[in-house]
């Protein structure tokens, strides 16, 4: 087995958020965190390890770890006295065994975006960062390397979803083509759970001519904890990485709240639906494209899979990033709009309510609450407007009320049952290649990775 | 070498002389609601959510299903026990119930802040009770335990306060120190095993417990149950525990000199901890004993190398022993190993009644979670014959002084419990003493094996709460906190209720003593009726195997505001007890009264049916006054509960003398 030390540093001061005549009392007699030291306030005499006190904790309470394991915190005033006494541990060192590749097995490609999937416990702020390797992911899932070889493992970004975009959507398609030219089976793409829906989406477009796997997975659980999800996640996103026959961009997350079934989704067509749930992630309006066992075991669930092929993919990572997003409430002010338009966007998918609607006819002496207006004006201004629905589920639809139907004379582009998040990023990307807004109008509706469903299927609902 | 020892166990050992040493975990569930709902009121309310602490009895309204695995701690060791809980590869079931368990317990959802109400009823006893010296800044950690028991493979834990020179109780006449008290979630309670999936139940799980422990001060097994009952009576005085079964749960640790740390975990009996204190004792004394004349056999790592599970099912085709039949029916199979140079040993008694081969038995028992093992001291026995043991000896190779085990169930489980019982061995014979260990009680007194003993490296910090300081009006509300304690408690009750010394004396420490109070001071009835209801009469209900935990506090109110009204007669409680018993939904106590016709009767409906008793008995008027006990008698038993003993005795008297 390769030893491999991963040194986390998180932390800005080695003290974290001491006040600072304790800081410096700790300097004078050359105690840092991890150091024994013997603590005496008042009638309060304990020993234990030092501990940085976390952001939200008290300053001027002194953070010990005590023989028996458990961290407490005496509060000092400046007559406490501190001894360094001999011992020490070393709180923050993480021995990674990373165990050694067998041959003949598939081959598969692991690129690390950050998330929690691959955060641990950081000891300054008490919560959790993003600071694991790839290798330190995958040291704890030892099963796997009896079953794929890991031809490369990369660690792209160390970021939560919630900061990554267009550019680092970029950064993963182009890797991950490079891997798929390189020949592996599949790509799996650790991500953040928050934004891994945009991501997939991105993907889903931005990756042309796809022959293979490329899976996206995450955690809604910490690593540090038993319980740990992304353990599940990541090792049927590999197995199918490695053994699936089915050629799209993918998420892998939990089916249900048990640890039983992992469902594969297509990255057009999946949205994060709650907080924290280990089933956050669910299909909107077509089913799953298969659900993985524990042991590994595939079953396919859609009827019509894109299967592995003979392509060469390619990456087109042209992208816009005027593409707007805006979600209509009521009583919303119109000039929402402009201001995206003053900002230069060329296009904006508007969320709307119901089956695409957004105020057409306010009460008298409301009329600047009119925002069928502003649509129109942007759209005389060559602005491409797409319609979703903030239904999450279903299909905007253009004639069936008059308000829709003004829409749709306007010139507002109706997207079908795309979800939005899915909308908005195929957007940028279209904005990206089209300028013409007539060609944008037609890529918008033209079905390019699954986003636009042919018949609504009848989805029984989990809850 | 002549080789001397005795296969049984000593029944007792010299305490003094071994050295032995023992401290207490005190487990007590905490009384403190979250919010002020009713519900969280009457039942406390969860540490981490505002679920209400209901132990439940009906099925789940749903199912969960988890796995677990082994993770790196603080120091990024991944901590031996969790390792071996590994080992197990079980599957875990959580059943849930949708009004009273919500997603934190089940590890969907991170945790609301504490429970204020906890927090301070925990450093109130922590301080007022047992003089011990709080922390400054309290900081929430997790616990590493994989064993199913925490859906999150971890138990939120604080240590809340430390020893000082004033932190200690007395127990008859002696000082035990009190080392700390930590403030930490219960438990899931586990709901069974079946192969390698694990159930618990969510209702139990996130409870506040406060963990009261002693210092190693205890000489004798008799002290550790004298210093639980002690610590038990100063929680309780409180009221703010709860109470009832399972509310109470103890760890020890026990050592002796030769001997090394063992933890025993979780006896909620606290007469049995004196048996438990002694059983270990001996099995320290008489493990030390077993891996010297292992030692002197040779035995070492290279002999734990040599067991290797074999396949024996062949040999045992076409036996006779009937659980053998049926397992193999079930295409199950008999995996065996060579145990080399443990001829003989494999009956060694470590405690009484429980012999090496027991503990070859429990360890494959928690490992691969099969039923138990046959080995080679006690065979041919079960209907397996000396010519399947000759077989086994020949295919497992076995040279004179050696021994086998056999594991009768599925092969993968079989293999996995030799794995198990290798890894164990290969523990013993890499010390040079014994290894620390969590044992757990067995209900006849002696302690089975569980797991290594975790290591320091299993806690590091909850991420989603914040450090707690003691707030200056958390630390008044503490210090203006006066707790009765028990002595001063049986004076009142002697004075105040006017119930004797003995009963006060039995109440003060009884766990339902706050109930008591609440029922006497609350109807107008003989505080001593009350008194003996919950001390004797729930007792001998119990006894008799009545589900009397179905007896609500309300119950009771009602029940003794019915005998303040003179609705119905004291001696019908019994009665009504057995009537809400055997009551599948709970319906009021006014309709049990009427279901078993238990409506007090007046004066003069009394005096016809003793009228009548005695004109259908004449012959008793000859005996004269003599007559009053067979009248009241039968009296008694025509009227059932519906007339108190006194006023029939009264009329019986009247009636009787002006007959003759």
């Amino acid at each position: 087995m390769a030893k491999k030390k991963a040194k986390i540093t998180t932390t800005t001061s080695i003290y974290g958020n001491y006040v600072k005549w304790l800081k410096d009392k700790f300097k004078e007699i050359e105690v840092v965190p991890g150091d024994e030291i013997h603590i005496i306030q008042g009638s309060k005499d304990l020993s234990g390890n030092l501990l940085a006190q976390s952001d939200l904790g008290d300053p001027q309470s002194i953070l010990i770890k005590l023989d028996n394991g458990y961290n407490v915190g005496i509060r000092a005033t400046k007559t406490v006295k501190l001894e360094k006494l001999s011992g020490s541990v070393d709180l923050e060192k993480f021995q990674v065994r990373v165990p050694s590749q067998k041959k003949n097995l598939p081959e598969i490609s692991l690129l690390a975006t950050g998330g929690t999937i691959a955060s641990r416990i950081d000891y300054a702020t008490g919560g959790v960062v993003m600071a694991m390797e790839p290798e330190e992911i995958f040291a704890s899932l030892p099963e796997l390397f009896d079953e794929v070889s890991f031809k490369s493992v990369k660690s792209l970004f160390s970021m939560g979803s919630e900061d990554l975009a267009s550019k680092e959507w970029s950064v993963i398609a182009k890797d991950s083509v490079e891997e798929l030219q390189n020949g592996v089976n599949g790509v799996v793409i650790s991500h953040g759970t928050d934004t891994m829906g945009y991501t997939a989406a991105a993907l889903s477009f931005m990756i042309r001519d796809i022959n293979a796997p490329v899976i996206l997975t995450g955690a809604q659980r910490s690593s540090d904890r038993g319980s740990f999800d992304g353990a599940s996640n990541l090792i049927a996103a590999t197995r199918s990485a490695a053994n699936a026959d089915i050629a799209s961009v993918m998420v892998a997350m939990h089916e249900t709240s048990n640890d039983d079934y992992i469902q594969l989704s297509r990255g057009t067509r999946v949205r994060k639906n709650h907080t924290t749930r280990r089933d956050a992630f669910q299909v909107i309006g077509e089913q799953a494209f298969a659900r993985v066992d524990n042991d590994g075991k595939l079953t396919e669930i859609h009827n019509e899979l894109p299967r592995r092929n003979d392509l060469e993919p390619y990456a087109n990572t042209n992208y816009d990033d005027s593409a707007a997003l805006i979600k209509i409430y009521p009583g919303i002010p119109p000039e929402i709009l402009e201001f995206y338009i003053d900002k230069g966007s060329k296009g904006i998918i508007v969320e709307g309510t119901g089956l695409g609607h957004v105020a057409t006819f306010p009460a008298e002496g409301q009329e600047s609450r009119n925002f069928m207006s502003a649509i129109e004006r942007a759209i005389e201004d060559d602005i491409f407007i797409g319609m979703t629905s903030q239904c999450i589920y279903g299909r905007v639809h253009p004639y069936v009320y008059r308000a829709t139907r003004t829409g749709y004379m306007a010139g507002i582009t109706y997207l079908s049952d795309m979800i939005s998040e899915t909308a908005l990023v195929k957007l940028g990307w279209v904005l990206g290649n089209y300028q013409n807004t007539d060609d944008v109008k037609e890529q918008m509706i033209t079905n390019y990775a699954g986003e636009i469903t042919r018949a609504s299927i009848y989805q029984r609902r989990n809850d | 070498m002549v080789e001397k020892f005795k296969v049984e166990a000593p029944t007792d050992i010299d305490y003094e002389k071994e050295g032995m040493m023992c401290g207490l975990e005190f487990h007590q569930q905490l009384l403190a609601p979250y919010d002020d709902r009713e519900v969280s009121k009457v039942n406390g309310s969860k540490l981490f959510c505002s679920c209400p602490a209901i132990i439940r009895e009906d099925d789940a309204d749903f199912t969960v299903q988890r796995q677990f695995r082994a993770v790196s701690g603080e120091t990024g060791d991944i901590d031996i026990s969790a390792q071996f809980e590994k080992l197990k590869q079980a599957e875990t079931i959580y059943e849930g119930f949708e009004d009273t368990n919500c997603l934190i317990e089940l590890d969907e959802e991170p945790i609301l802040p504490i429970n204020e109400e906890a927090l301070y009823r925990s450093l109130a006893i922590a301080k007022n009770i047992f003089g011990l010296e709080l922390v400054d800044e309290l900081l929430i950690s997790r616990k590493t335990i994989i064993d199913g028991s925490n859906t999150s493979g971890f138990q939120r834990t604080s240590q809340i306060a430390y020893i000082s020179n004033k932190s200690f109780i007395e127990v008859d006449g002696k000082k035990i120190g009190i080392y700390q008290a930590n403030l930490e979630e219960d438990s899931a309670k586990n709901v069974g095993r079946e192969g390698n999936i694990r159930k618990f139940r969510l209702d139990r799980l996130g409870i506040p417990l406060i963990e009261i422990a002693t210092s190693p001060d205890i000489r004798s097994p008799e002290e550790s149950m004298h210093t639980a009952a002690r610590i038990g009576e100063l929680l309780r005085t409180t009221g703010f525990v709860r109470r009832g079964q399972g509310t109470i749960r103890q760890d020890l640790n026990v050592s002796i000199k030769k001997g090394t740390r063992i933890e025993i975990k979780g006896v909620s009996e606290l007469d049995l901890l004196p048996t438990y204190v002694q059983n270990e004792s001996i099995r320290q004394y008489r493990m030390v004993e077993l891996l010297e004349i292992l030692r002197n056999r040779e035995f070492g790592l290279d002999s734990v190398d040599e067991l290797k599970s074999v396949d024996l099912t062949k040999l045992y085709k076409n036996t006779e022993a009937k659980f053998v039949k049926t397992a193999l029916k079930k295409k199950q199979k008999v995996i065996g190993t060579i145990l080399p140079k443990m001829k003989g040993l494999i009956n060694f008694e470590l405690q009484p009644n429980y012999r090496l081969g027991t503990e070859i038995s429990e360890v494959a028992k928690v490992i691969a979670g099969v039923g138990g093992i046959l080995h080679s001291d006690e065979l041919p026995k079960y209907g397996i014959s000396q010519e399947e043991v000759d077989k086994t000896n020949k295919e497992l190779k076995l040279a004179d002084n050696d021994g086998f085990i056999l594991v009768i169930g599925p092969e993968k489980l079989g293999r996995r419990a030799i794995e198990g019982v290798k890894s164990v061995m290969t523990m013993w014979m890499s010390s040079k003493g014994l290894i620390p260990e969590v044992r757990a009680p067995r209900a006849d007194g002696t302690t089975g094996y569980l797991r290594p003993l975790p290591g320091k490296a299993r806690m590091y910090p909850e991420t989603d709460i914040k450090p707690i300081l003691l707030s200056k009006e958390l630390l008044k509300r503490i210090n203006d906190t006066v707790f009765e304690m028990p002595e001063d408690r049986v004076k009142r009750y002697k004075s105040d209720l006017k119930i004797s010394v003995e009963l006060a004396h039995q109440l003060a420490i009884h766990p339902q003593n706050t109930l008591f109070e609440e029922l006497a001071t609350s109807h107008e009835v003989e505080p001593k009726l009350i008194a003996n209801t919950i001390l004797s009469t729930f007792v001998d209900l119990r006894r008799q195997e009545y589900a009397i935990e179905k007896v609500t506090t309300q119950n009771l109110h009602d029940i003794f505001e019915a005998i303040a009204q003179g609705e119905i007669s004291k001696s019908s409680i019994e009665d009504l007890l057995i009537g809400i018993s055997k009551t599948q939904k709970p319906i009021p106590i006014k309709k049990h009264i009427e279901n078993l016709g238990l409506k007090k009767i007046d004066d003069s409906a009394i005096r016809d049916v003793i009228i009548k008793v005695i004109e259908e008995n004449p012959s008793y008027l000859e005996r004269g006054m003599g007559a009053m006990k067979p009248l009241m008698g039968k009296a008694m038993g025509k009227l059932g509960g519906k007339a108190d003993g006194k006023t029939v005795s009264t009329i019986v008297k009247e009636e009787l003398s002006k007959r003759i």
